[in-house]
């Protein structure tokens, strides 16, 4: 086992009387569990460079395990190298001998805007390289101003960094009190005794997301498909969390958007030196064009742009499939085993693998409320329906994502024949997947005939529809024709073929062979 | 840990400007929303007559227009805020018409040569008089080096208040330097471990306080105002309030013993603490171990319509804070896994509740329990009423049967039920609400006609 290096040192903290500093510098292992909003596509995962969101719409619960060695009486524990994307209220810490007085995260971080600020009034060396000789030349020279322009003193006057033309640089004995140079988290506790501890530090991190894919490959020949699902998980924090035990909560949870990360903007050095070395032409150039002003110039941010990782390693790991449990109402997809999860990586793990699972495929087609006498047959939408019970070959619970069909074409090549997303769907409820519009299988909806009777509140509208379904395939179809039954405020009158009511909508159900066109005709009668 | 920076004593014909020493004894009241009360009390040596003291280490995000300094035998002359910070471009343009240094380096023997200059202008270039001739500085883009005498008054490393006062005598005299500032705000954090089974929540609460004032405050006793003050522009608008106050079903009159102020709760912290700058800190608040609560699952229907897709029913935890008021703040509710490891299980926000009210927190949505309403048919009745036939299909894919809480709105005068597959009971004049049983992996129907009223 890898115990954290601990360290015990004198205090050199104010405010604290005779209180140690323990210092652990890494936890010994680390759980993660990803979470997330709402479901994302994994494309948008995949390219978080064109879709920024995606970093903040995730997050993870971090369970760090550390060892630490405290003393007797008042100490101040200083968890390091915490997750970067940490956010610090929600940090809770567990296996302490006593309570926590107060706990503090500190977001001044290292940079050469800070390093400057924190430096003012303190003695550093200006280092000057000779042109000529490559020769250095080191004076002491007391910082009197900060990242907005460093001026220093050196022997009573003063001069401004970097405003000369020469080679010239600050060196620092000491990284100055107060900035951290990784993220760090602290807690003042008073132990009765002194001993080895180990503690649970947890905490929500952003910049962790997750999503779910589902392949179906419809099996040749038969009503049947194989459904595969795959979890993406996408850490775009820097942090890397080793031989992590790793599992995903799906459902919607309830989030606040307070819950984010301290974006401690690294405080940026500008050199506000005076307007200088002129370039007569180009100057005209500028005042002709009449042109911003260059002198003062703004402030030039030294921040690092974010890194954009374009060589993603896509991790597959197959070979053991996860069963979902139950977290409260939610589900809970532990990974079989430890994996590690690097900063900046996305993995795929596979979570579904059932094979045969009976589906029906129908053809559908939606009267629109304010359709009238088209001259174009439209195509019905292709459908995919599949019954989520064990007893129908499934039963499991889907988390939210997209679905990719595949079919396998005459000459045995699989073909991709249309995506869609599906909702959170329970055990028991039909998932319904929309694969794309059939150019052979059409519909033509008429209105012919409508018109009004009754008097004043309660006059009525009576419509007469048909509707041409037809069937261009070489096999019989199921066809589904559906009619808005107007918020519940309209019926059906006579129709030539029965209609069920499904959510509102009347839906009509017909069998065409190969070849068959057919007309449906029924009336409605609403209100004006 | 912060660090004073040495004063510099600037001399004027009227008076004399000290560089306080730091504070004495410092408090502070932090406020909900980006605002902070700061008194600093300090012992300062002022002599008789007119004095400017400089006070370098006050929050840099300070409100100047709320500072009030007071003393004994003394009379605030004029106060200035300045912050013109210190910076080379800064520096250049105070030194036209002063004289300078410059310190020219040959680049081809490194050789350096340093004359006197008069600076008459900057302004897009820095144009120098160098004895009888005038030249732009650096226009041959030699390097050339620049050294000042002095820093000009009122350029500043930091933002730097300053007050001149009139003492009526020489001597040590006891002030009290107060003043607004913005960058530090606190808010609540509650921790909510619930445990289904024995239907208790075990919750911790933690003030967090966050420091982005660019200050640092070292040894502050510290105070903590719960509650809403009336601050234009505090950047929150009504209706986050609203969804704040979401969580509360019923106020309590349980009157906790906490310390108030006006209409508000004030907190204070145990022991004087070091408040960093760029820091967030937390300090224990309240830990109430077996606060009975429960589970609810809810939906809500607020009119009469069909849903194509069945939704997921809100899983709220219900508890009653006895004893204790609850700071606004956010609650994060936490579940045990099967292997007993707390996991994160959604959160909410709590609006400043007094002990003893009846919260309802809203965590999530359950997977498994779906409620799909159909409006089978609607019809009129007069010219404001319809009767609305509805069927909720209320599905369970868990192990276990639940009780699903659904509420129906949109009732108006004189509504009433006229059939229904359950009895139900009257929320409020314009909400019906039913308690379900749909049984484990199973489904219930209920189907209900109304007379909306109208």
């Amino acid at each position: 086992m890898n115990f954290a290096r601990t360290l015990l040192a004198a205090s050199l903290l104010v405010g604290t009387s005779a209180s140690a500093d323990v210092i652990s510098e890494h936890a010994d292992s680390v759980a993660v569990t990803f979470y997330h909003d709402n479901a994302v596509a994994t494309s948008d995962l995949l390219h978080p460079e064109q879709n920024a969101w995606v970093r903040d719409s995730g997050f993870a619960f971090i369970t760090e395990t550390r060892t630490i060695d405290l003393p007797a009486g008042p100490a101040t524990v200083k968890f390091r190298d915490v997750t970067s994307t940490m956010v610090p209220q929600t940090a809770d810490i567990q296996g302490l001998p006593a309570g926590v007085i107060e706990r503090n995260f500190d977001y001044y971080f290292l940079s050469p805007g800070s390093l400057l600020a924190k430096s003012i009034g303190e003695t550093v060396r200006l280092v000057r390289t000779d042109p000529k000789t490559g020769k250095p030349t080191e004076q002491d020279a007391v910082v009197r101003s900060g990242p907005n322009g460093a001026v220093f003193e050196i022997n009573g006057k003063f001069e401004a960094l970097r405003c000369s033309g020469l080679p010239e640089k600050l060196v620092f004995d000491h990284l100055p009190g107060g900035l951290a140079d990784t993220p760090t988290l602290s807690v003042r506790t008073t132990a009765p005794t002194a001993g080895r501890y180990t503690v649970k530090l947890s905490y929500i991190a952003t910049g962790l997301n997750w999503s779910a894919d589902y392949i179906a490959h419809i099996l040749p020949g038969t009503d049947k498909l194989a459904l595969n699902g795959w979890l993406t998980l996408a850490n775009f924090s820097t942090t890397r969390f080793p031989n992590a035990p790793v599992d995903v909560v799906a459902g919607k949870l309830q989030t606040t958007g307070d819950d984010q990360s301290v974006k401690a903007a690294p405080l940026a050095f500008a050199e506000n030196c005076w307007p200088m070395n002129i370039d007569w032409a180009k100057r005209l150039a500028l005042l002709n064009s009449n042109s911003i002003s260059v002198g003062t110039g703004a402030p030039m941010a030294i921040m690092a742009a974010p890194r954009q990782d374009a060589n993603e390693t896509v991790v597959v790991t197959a070979e053991k499939r996860i069963e979902a449990r139950q977290l409260g109402d939610y589900k809970l997809y532990p990974l079989p085993e430890p994996t590690t999860v690097a900063a900046q990586q996305t993995k795929q793990v596979q979570f579904l693998d059932q094979e045969d699972v009976p589906f029906e495929r129908l053809y559908r087609y939606d009267v629109a409320d304010d359709a009238r006498e088209s001259d174009v047959d439209a195509p019905a939408t292709v459908l995919l329906r599949l019954q989520n019970r064990a007893d129908a070959g499934l039963g499991k619970p889907l988390p939210a994502g997209g679905v990719s069909v595949f079919e396998q074409g005459t000459d045995g090549l699989s073909v991709f024949v249309g995506q869609n997303a599906i909702r959170d769907m329970a055990v028991g409820l039909p998932v319904e997947v929309e694969t794309g519009r059939a150019p052979d299988v059409r519909a033509r909806p008429r209105l012919i005939k409508s018109e009004t009777f009754g008097k004043r509140e309660d006059r009525k509208v009576k419509e007469e529809w048909e509707i041409a379904i037809m069937n261009g395939k070489p096999v019989p179809i199921t066809f589904e024709l559906r009619h808005d039954l107007y918020r519940g405020r309209a019926e059906i009158g006579a129709e030539s073929l029965g209609h069920t009511s499904v959510s509102g909508r009347a839906v009509w159900t017909a069998t065409l062979a190969p070849g068959e066109r057919t007309t449906v005709r029924y009336v409605i009668t609403r209100p004006d | 840990m912060r660090r004073l920076a040495v004063g510099f004593f600037v001399l004027s014909a009227t008076s004399a400007a000290f560089a306080a020493d730091p504070p004495q004894k410092l408090s502070i009241t932090v406020y909900n929303d980006n605002l902070a009360l700061v008194q600093d009390e300090r012992r300062l040596d002022v002599p008789a007559g007119r004095t400017r003291i400089e006070f370098k280490d006050v929050s840099a995000s300070i409100k100047p227009e709320t500072v009030a300094l007071s003393g004994a035998g003394l009379s605030v002359v004029e106060q200035n805020f300045d912050y013109d910070l210190l910076t080379p471009a800064k520096m250049m343009e105070k030194a036209v018409g002063h004289e300078i240094e410059i310190v020219r380096t040959n680049p081809g023997t490194g050789a350096q040569t340093t004359e006197k200059a008069t600076v008459l202008s900057v302004n897009d270039g820095v144009v120098l008089r160098i004895g009888n001739r005038i030249e732009v500085l650096r226009d041959d883009g030699i390097p050339t080096r620049v050294i000042f005498g002095s820093i000009p008054e009122n350029l500043r490393a930091q933002p730097t208040l300053s007050v001149t006062v009139n003492a009526a005598t020489g001597g040590p005299h006891d002030l009290t330097l107060s003043y607004l500032t913005n960058g530090l705000s606190w808010k609540a954090d509650y921790v909510a471990l619930f445990d289904e089974k024995q239907s208790t929540l075990k919750l911790q609460g933690w003030v967090t306080l966050t420091n982005n004032s660019g200050t640092s405050y070292k040894d502050v006793k510290t105070q903590l105002v719960a509650g809403d003050l009336n601050i234009p522009d505090d950047g929150m608008n009504e209706w986050q309030r609203q969804q704040r106050r979401g969580s509360v079903r019923g106020a309590g009159t349980g009157g906790d013993n906490q310390a108030s102020v006006a209409d508000y709760y004030l907190y204070t912290l145990p022991e004087r603490v070091t408040i960093a700058e760029a820091q967030t800190k937390q300090v224990g608040l309240l830990d109430l171990q077996g606060v009975e609560a429960k589970k609810v699952y809810e939906y809500r229907a607020a009119m009469f319509a069909s849903e194509q897709e069945p939704s997921h029913a809100d899983v709220d935890i219900d508890f009653s804070n006895k004893g204790k008021a609850l700071p606004a703040g956010t609650i994060r509710v936490y579940l045990r896994d099967e292997a007993g490891e707390p996991k994160f299980a959604g959160e909410n926000a709590v609006d400043h509740t007094p002990a003893g009210s009846e919260l309802s927190v809203k965590i999530g949505e359950a997977f498994d329990v779906t409620a799909q309403p159909t409006l089978v048919s609607s019809e009129k009745i007069s010219r404001s009423r319809t009767r609305y036939q509805m069927s909720y299909l209320l599905r369970n894919a868990k192990g276990a049967p639940v009780t699903l809480e659904l509420r129906q709105g949109g009732l108006w005068r004189d509504g009433k039920v006229e059939n229904e597959s359950l009895p139900s009971r009257r929320i409020d004049a314009n909400t019906l609400g039913w308690s379900v049983p749909v049984p484990a992996n199973g489904e219930t129907t209920l189907t209900f006609t109304v007379d909306s009223g109208g």
